[in-house]
């Protein structure tokens, strides 16, 4: 029951959360944060330790079935630590926010246990329809955070959030329905990926849905506007580890019903493009949630090229991906919230010479921006086994590794390009940034992306995961 | 139970007089309390559910004499209930569904205005034809021509308001008095979809190519009632495209399974029928529109919902994400089902096709749901959530949230 | 061997410890008493541990599943890990009287000793993650550092308010930060998917893995692909043609940054894993082609760069070209020894040996010059050439620690300098007498007279002609001393190779000495020269053959552009036209459309019903 309790736990604070924050949201951000201890502490039990917790019978359709490997550890873990930062950054803007709007934060934190609670459970639940339903709760409760605190015509944004999140879920679970009726109730990755048969309808429905959740290249239009407009404590958690669910469903579940795996190679394609993609329309973006929302955009490429290129290095990356960049995107997140906060602005061409300003954000920031670009990170440790994956992908066909390095040129450019705008150049202000905990939030994710790739973290993690993934992999 | 409520029309009728003393109210509480009773006993969830909406719509408004009609309906579709689940002659069946139509037309135009009537005699003309289609066709199929079970069909379509015989409900549901509206979503669409699916369980099915038809006229009309409704701008309209919309969903699914035929197949592991499930998807598509859309109606005090409403309801905003179908209320269930009949045929393209189909309504639908959750949600203050919303709302969620126990309980 | 991961890692301790003071003088001293120990501890390994050119000694596992391990290889390391350290060392104790009173101590200590740590990574690595990682910090630290002025002051930049073409022609610190990290990036792009190549081709990373005889097969069937792949890096890390322009930009840096990382270590990385890596290659098949590629590369970079240093107008340019320059030699020194020595090994490394030299020597007269050119800057307050002159006068010590420097530099015997250049263009020479093509020899022979001109000309203009200035007195001694020193290294160095290895006597001498005979003339005798005929040419020169058009105009116009066309034609057109606009504007026409077909009369109604019977009916037939 360990694992069922973790993952409601943060959901039954919320209601403690609710009531205090109709007082003070500092006491809710600390109560949303506390939640999430348990789930970090198993996910990191799981991911250092290298061990494999598992409940429930799988016995028949067993609803109780979870199971945390090193593989969904990860998610979990990062889901985890993004939300106690997130959930400690938060009360100076929500109070930021519930001054703007007229009315109390409480909301925002009754649902922000769901939502957390909601995605970890879907990580790590066995049984496909409970992944499902932990999904749903989670869009359903950040739907709601959108609705009351979002910015611009929020309920537009609502409406466009809804819709195209509820295309790609029931997409999703149309084939998850399909499986059920062959007989497999549960994830496969999760269960060895014993007894799926290829099933070309199912893989592309799943497919489909997990693409539109990712915001991949043609499916990705609602990700900017709902990730800058919303309330941007939220951004920092829709961005970072609510639209990685389509990758890891695409992974534990979609690439075991591949019926050719021909197929691979279109994906392997598509994903480079959604990588150059974002990175080239992140470069033009003024608004800096707009830039982060289709740098997410690109990295969600990245992640999905770990999973196309079906294989154990590529896997290892993918989830080495969705934290480098949970952690990284977070940290981005939280400044751009900052910026809101103290600067009152959003636009790029407004900052300028901020380094001054608050040289501990600037170095974080600039921390978070190295996370994307692979640069002596944890980033760099996904970067790096990434390449090696698209190596064994493609071997000697030499041409393909130029559109690649195109890939990564791209993201150096609006990651570098976006830092001189916005901290470099002749400073425009005299003052100085507060230090709050806002601040010390960034800071503190920025300094565990460092933390983590240094060893014993980063090897404990990156071999965990390669041993796990090596085991049941849907390439065996 | 048909003789107990035989007695309970006999009793009805009787005590008809009384409405000059008291409101009519009060005779449909009694009424109300009797059918709870009887659905216990004869342990027809459905017939509580039911009894317990006319019991809280009875709480809520001054009926009048219309308090006689109010029981009328009540009655008509605990009747038609129990005869599908318990198997009796589709005659009942038939009575109950001329009964509620009876009762709902003088429901429609309780307030006497000009509207008010419009709409009802619209209801009246409509779903007279379909009756007279239905009876016709019943006569006919029974005595071995399969031509009998297109006039059922076609019958049907009129009764439910399937697109292009659906303008009547636009205006039903708008012009007449939102009470009635009320009575007419709870207790007429249902009896009208548990007659359809006892008259077709005792028929055994339809010709394939009639179902085929059934099923793109379905089809079509989820669509066009969907697109049609995004533009809708009073709360009554939308409602009654919502309404077709529903009635389209639980066509589809009947219509599948006549023109594909029936076949094993399992629910959550469970082996069921492919007609089960349709019959299943059929039940929560009236039990979804019915409960929701008598919360949404029967709160509204104007005298036609052609309106924007006057006052603010908060439970109600749950009722209309039921209609949405947002998991895990209600109104998800149905739609849930549906796909998973689908997904049963093993033809994938149509599999293909239908799933998107449905995903794409669902779709289309959702900004108009928004808009009447916001009509409903940002009238002015204060509140006017009654019983009936409270009710409503609740069975909205609760049932929704306990489907998978009931399901399991079921197969 | 942990006395090697502690030379390598004390740099970044101490760092990191000057990040907990705000005092400037607590991070200065910290920074640099680290950086004195790594050089104590650098040398005392290379005097102690015995080279060994075949294992990769491994200290601990770090990432098994990609072979990733912390392995320190102990060949060419040892000289080069000392002698990084002590430039590391002499520069520190310099920035702490040339950085005093800066606006940001802690952004520059802090990565000073970052970047320490990272070169010295670089230099003792024997695992190719390993040194990736070093390489990644080193040119982090570079961007870092060459930003540091962030707050793009005129007298922080290079070049003057001037636009050519519509481009600007002047670089602020933040503008060339960015320019370096981008370079750098592009090569580092390609590098990455060497290793990785390697990894999954080979099966190892390890340099001594890839030597070893097991993987020899799966080696020489690599092909030159990855290879070409992998020189990337090196290409771009050391500003080889064309990716030279960013080491000029570089100079917005502070002076002692501009020592450090871009005259005597940082760029240094590249031709050094060039050199490591050299014996490797050799056995790839088809690898004579990688080879040539790094000798014409490293030959065209030499000449293009020297002759930009020659009309460069700024001190600190004149130093970056000549820098490129040394570093083409030392490439093309490596190419030459990889087509000489390509099936004998013996011969490869001996002539790779004398590649490495010119790294030594002109590592230590580019950091003086550097360090005293800085000293110059700091004390007139400008950084044009000719602005000031007759130093000679004012800053008397730091004068004659420039003239040795510079006599090395260009390669006038005795000094290291020409000894190290003549030993590696040696090789050049002889490659290209073995290849047959003659013209190298003329390209040489070019490039040796044109540099002692250059040289001179920094010294005349600066030192002996020009405008003699009222108020400058000579640098502070913690400053002067370790470029003095330095520049008298250059002698002892320079006398200790003769002896120990060989003193070059060759044709080439000539060449340098007509050049030194020219340069004199022109600059020490008579005060410069210019000439109108000439000028087209040296304004071409002067512009850096307007390649920073192309980088600074062209390209990122041209990025730009397809990234708005993009944008508004798929992004905005396309995507959010069609999702957010179109499909609800379409669906809002046939929504009320169809809503006004229900128009309210009963009539209609039944025509409706009507029709559709009638339509089902023909259903009904059809199917």
């Amino acid at each position: 029951m360990m694992i069922l309790i973790s993952v409601l736990f943060p959901m039954i604070l919320s209601f403690a959360a609710y009531a205090a924050a109709k007082r003070s949201a500092y006491m809710a951000g600390y109560i949303s944060a506390a939640a999430l201890l348990p789930l970090l502490a198993l996910s990191a039990y799981v991911v250092f330790g290298g061990v494999d917790l598992s409940e429930g019978t799988f016995q028949g359709f067993d609803v109780l079935a979870f199971r945390i490997m090193p593989f969904n550890g990860v998610f979990i873990f990062t889901v985890a630590l993004v939300g106690l930062f997130v959930a400690l950054f938060s009360p100076p803007y929500m109070e930021h926010r519930s001054h703007e709007l007229g009315r109390d934060s409480a909301v925002f934190y009754l649902t922000y246990g769901f939502f957390v609670g909601g995605l970890a459970g879907a990580f790590a639940a066995a049984n496909l329809v409970v992944v499902y339903v932990f999904i749903e709760v989670a869009l359903i409760a950040s739907l709601f955070q959108i609705l009351y605190y979002g910015y611009g015509d929020r309920v537009r944004i609502t409406v466009m959030y809804l819709v195209w999140s509820h295309v790609g879920a029931f997409l999703v679970l149309a084939g998850f329905l399909l499986l059920y009726l062959k007989g497999v109730y549960y994830v496969p990755l999760l269960i060895g990926g014993r007894g799926t048969g290829p099933d070309a309808l199912a893989f592309v429905l799943i497919l489909i849905g997990s693409l539109i959740k990712m915001a991949t290249l043609g499916v990705h239009m609602w990700l900017p506007y709902v990730h800058a407009e919303a309330p941007t404590p939220l951004s920092a958690l829709l961005s970072p580890v609510l639209v990685g669910i389509g990758g890891y469903l695409i992974a534990s579940v979609a690439m075991y019903v591949l019926p050719n795996s021909e197929w691979t190679q279109w994906l392997v394609y598509y994903a480079v493009a959604t990588a150059i993609y974002g990175g080239l329309m992140a470069f033009l973006q003024r608004d800096i949630k707009r830039l982060f929302a289709y740098s997410t955009v690109s990295q969600m490429g990245y992640l999905l090229l770990g999973v196309a290129l079906a294989n154990v290095y590529g896997y290892t990356a993918a989830a080495l991906f969705y934290l480098s960049h949970g952690l990284g995107k977070a940290v981005l997140f939280m400044t751009a919230g900052y910026f809101i906060m103290y600067l009152g602005t959003r636009d790029v061409e407004k900052m300028g010479g901020l380094y001054g300003w608050r040289p501990e954000l600037a170095g974080a920031a600039i921390v978070g921006f190295l996370n994307l670009a692979g640069i002596l990170s944890i980033g760099m440790i996904s970067e790096i086994t990434l390449t090696v994956g698209y190596a064994q992908y493609f071997q000697t066909d030499y041409a393909f590794y130029i559109p690649y390095a195109l890939v990564l040129l791209v993201t150096g450019i609006y990651a570098f390009n976006t830092i001189r705008v916005v901290f470099f150049g002749p400073p425009k202000r005299e003052d100085r940034g507060p230090v709050d905990i806002a601040l010390a939030s960034i800071v503190a994710v920025a300094f565990i992306s460092l933390l983590l790739f240094i060893p014993p973290f980063s090897n404990t993690i990156t071999d965990n995961i390669y041993k796990a993934v090596g085991a049941v992999g849907p390439w065996r | 139970m048909i003789v107990e409520i035989l007695y309970l029309v006999i009793a009805l009728s009787l005590t008809a007089p009384l409405v000059w003393r008291l409101d009519g109210r009060y005779i449909s509480l009694a009424t109300s309390i009797v059918l709870m009773a009887l659905s216990v006993y004869y342990k027809l969830p459905v017939g509580v559910l039911l009894s317990v909406l006319a019991l809280s719509l009875s709480l809520d408004w001054r009926w009048g004499p219309f308090g006689v009609a109010l029981s009328f309906s009540a009655v008509a579709a605990v009747l038609a209930t129990y005869v599908y689940y318990a198997g009796q002659s589709i005659v009942y069946s038939l009575l109950a569904l001329a009964l509620v139509t009876a009762a709902v037309y003088g429901l429609l135009a309780m307030d006497r205005r000009r509207e008010n009537v419009e709409g009802a005699v619209k209801y009246l003309v409509f779903s007279g034809i379909g009756k007279v289609l239905i009876v016709a066709g019943y006569v006919i199929a029974v005595s071995g021509w399969w031509q009998g079970a297109y006039l059922l069909v076609l019958g049907f379509l009129f009764e439910l308001g399937i697109v292009p015989f659906h303008a009547w409900v636009v205006d039903a549901y708008a012009l007449g008095t939102p009470r009635g509206v009320a009575a007419l979503t709870a207790f007429s669409k249902l009896t009208a979809l548990y007659v359809l699916l006892a008259v077709f369980r005792q028929l055994g099915g339809v010709p394939s190519h009639i179902g085929a038809v059934a099923l793109i006229v379905a089809l079509a009309s989820m669509l066009v009632a969907n697109v049609a409704g995004l533009t809708a701008k009073t709360l009554g309209r939308v409602m009654a495209y919502s309404s077709v919309a529903h009635m389209s969903y639980a066509l589809t699914a009947v219509a599948l399974v006549w023109w594909l035929g029936d076949r094993p197949t399992s629910l959550f592991g469970v082996p069921v029928r492919a007609s089960d499930v349709a019959a299943l998807t059929v039940v929560l598509e009236a039990l979804t529109s019915s409960i929701a859309k008598s919360g949404v109606f029967g709160y509204l005090p104007t005298s036609l919902s052609d309106v924007l409403p006057p006052r603010r309801s908060v439970l109600n905003v749950a009722n209309v994400f039921s209609l949405l179908g947002l998991p895990p209320l209600l109104g998800f269930w149905p739609k849930l089902f549906l796909v998973l009949l689908v997904l049963s045929y093993p033809a994938t393209w149509l599999s293909v096709f239908l799933v998107s189909w449905i995903v794409l309504n669902s779709a289309t639908a959702t900004p108009y749901y928004l808009r009447a959750i916001r009509m409903v949600a940002e009238a002015p203050s204060p509140v006017a959530d009654n019983v009936t919303s409270a009710y409503t709302a609740l069975a909205s969620v609760a049932v929704g949230l306990l489907m998978p126990l009931i399901v399991y309980i079921l197969a | 061997m942990e006395v090697i991961l502690f030379a390598i890692f004390t740099p970044l301790i101490a760092s990191l410890v000057s990040l907990f003071s705000p005092s400037e003088k607590f991070k200065a001293w910290a920074v640099t008493v680290g950086t004195f120990i790594s050089a104590l501890l650098a040398t005392y390994t290379y005097l102690t541990v015995k080279p060994d050119p075949s294992s990769s000694v491994k200290v601990y596992d770090w990432i098994n599943a990609i072979g990733a391990k912390i392995e320190l290889q102990i060949n060419w390391s040892l000289p080069m890990g000392a002698l990084v350290a002590w430039l590391v060392a002499a520069i520190s104790l310099y920035s702490v009287k040339y950085m005093e009173g800066d606006y940001r101590p802690g952004w520059y200590w802090f990565f000073f000793g970052f970047f320490a740590t990272s070169m010295l990574i670089v230099v003792y690595a024997g695992n190719l993650w390993f040194l990736l990682v070093g390489w990644e910090g080193v040119g982090l630290a570079s961007w870092a550092l060459i930003g540091h002025w962030y707050r793009d002051e005129y007298d922080k930049w290079v070049g003057k308010e001037e636009k050519v073409a519509g481009v600007p022609y002047w670089w602020t610190p933040s503008k060339a930060g960015l320019r370096a990290i981008l370079t750098v990036r592009f090569g580092d792009a390609f590098f990455l998917v060497a290793i990785a190549l390697f990894y999954v081709l080979t099966g190892t990373v390890s340099l001594s893995g890839l030597k070893s005889s097991s993987d020899l097969d799966a080696l020489k069937q690599l092909g030159v692909v990855p290879l070409l792949f992998f020189a990337l890096g090196p290409f771009t890390k050391s500003a080889q043609f064309p990716f030279h322009e960013w080491l000029l930009t570089a100079m917005t840096g502070p002076t002692s940054v501009s020592a450090l990382i871009h005259a005597a270590t940082m760029v240094k990385a590249g031709v050094y894993v060039l050199i490591v890596t050299a014996p490797i290659f050799a056995v790839v098949k088809g690898s004579e082609l990688y080879f040539m590629v790094v000798m014409w590369v490293g030959v065209t970079t030499a000449l293009l760069a020297t002759i930009i240093a020659l009309t460069s107008m700024e001190f600190k340019l004149v130093l970056a070209g000549s820098t490129a320059a040394n570093l083409g030699i030392i490439a093309a020194a490596t190419g030459a020894a990889g087509v000489l020595g390509l099936h004998e090994t013996q011969l490869l490394n001996a002539l790779l040996f004398f590649a490495f030299l010119h790294i030594v020597g002109h590592a230590v007269s580019k950091a003086s010059l550097f360090m005293g050119f800085g000293a110059v800057i700091h004390e007139t307050g400008t950084r044009f050439l000719g602005e000031v002159g007759k130093l000679w006068r004012h800053m008397r010590i730091t004068a004659v620690a420039m003239v040795l420097s510079m006599l090395s530099l260009v390669g006038i015997p005795p000094f290291v300098g020409y000894i190290t250049k003549d030993l590696a263009l040696e090789n050049v020479f002889e490659a290209g007498h073995v290849l047959g093509v003659e013209a190298l020899a003329a390209l040489l022979y070019i490039l040796l007279f044109l540099t002692p001109i250059y040289g001179l000309r920094l010294i005349g203009l600066t030192f002996f002609h020009g405008k003699e200035p009222e108020e400058v007195h000579e640098a502070p001694v913690l400053m002067w001393l370790p470029y003095t020193a330095l520049a008298f290294a250059t002698i002892v160095l320079g006398a200790y190779f003769a002896v120990s290895i060989k003193f070059p006597l060759t044709e080439a001498l000539v060449a340098v000495l007509l050049g030194f005979l020219t340069g004199f003339v022109l600059y020490i005798a008579l005060p410069g020269f210019r000439s109108e005929t000439l000028r087209p040419l040296w304004e071409f020169a002067y512009r850096r053959f307007y390649l920073p058009i192309l980088y600074d105009g062209v390209f990122p116009w041209l990025y730009t552009w397809f990234a708005k066309f993009i944008f508004v034609v798929f992004d905005k057109g396309l995507f959010d036209g069609l999702y957010h606009n179109v499909l609800p504007g379409l669906f809002g026409i046939a929504s009320n459309w169809l809503r006004r077909l229900v128009a309210g009369a009963l009539n209609i109604y039944l025509l409706y019903a009507i029709v559709g019977i009638l339509i089902t009916l023909l259903l009904l037939v059809v199917l």
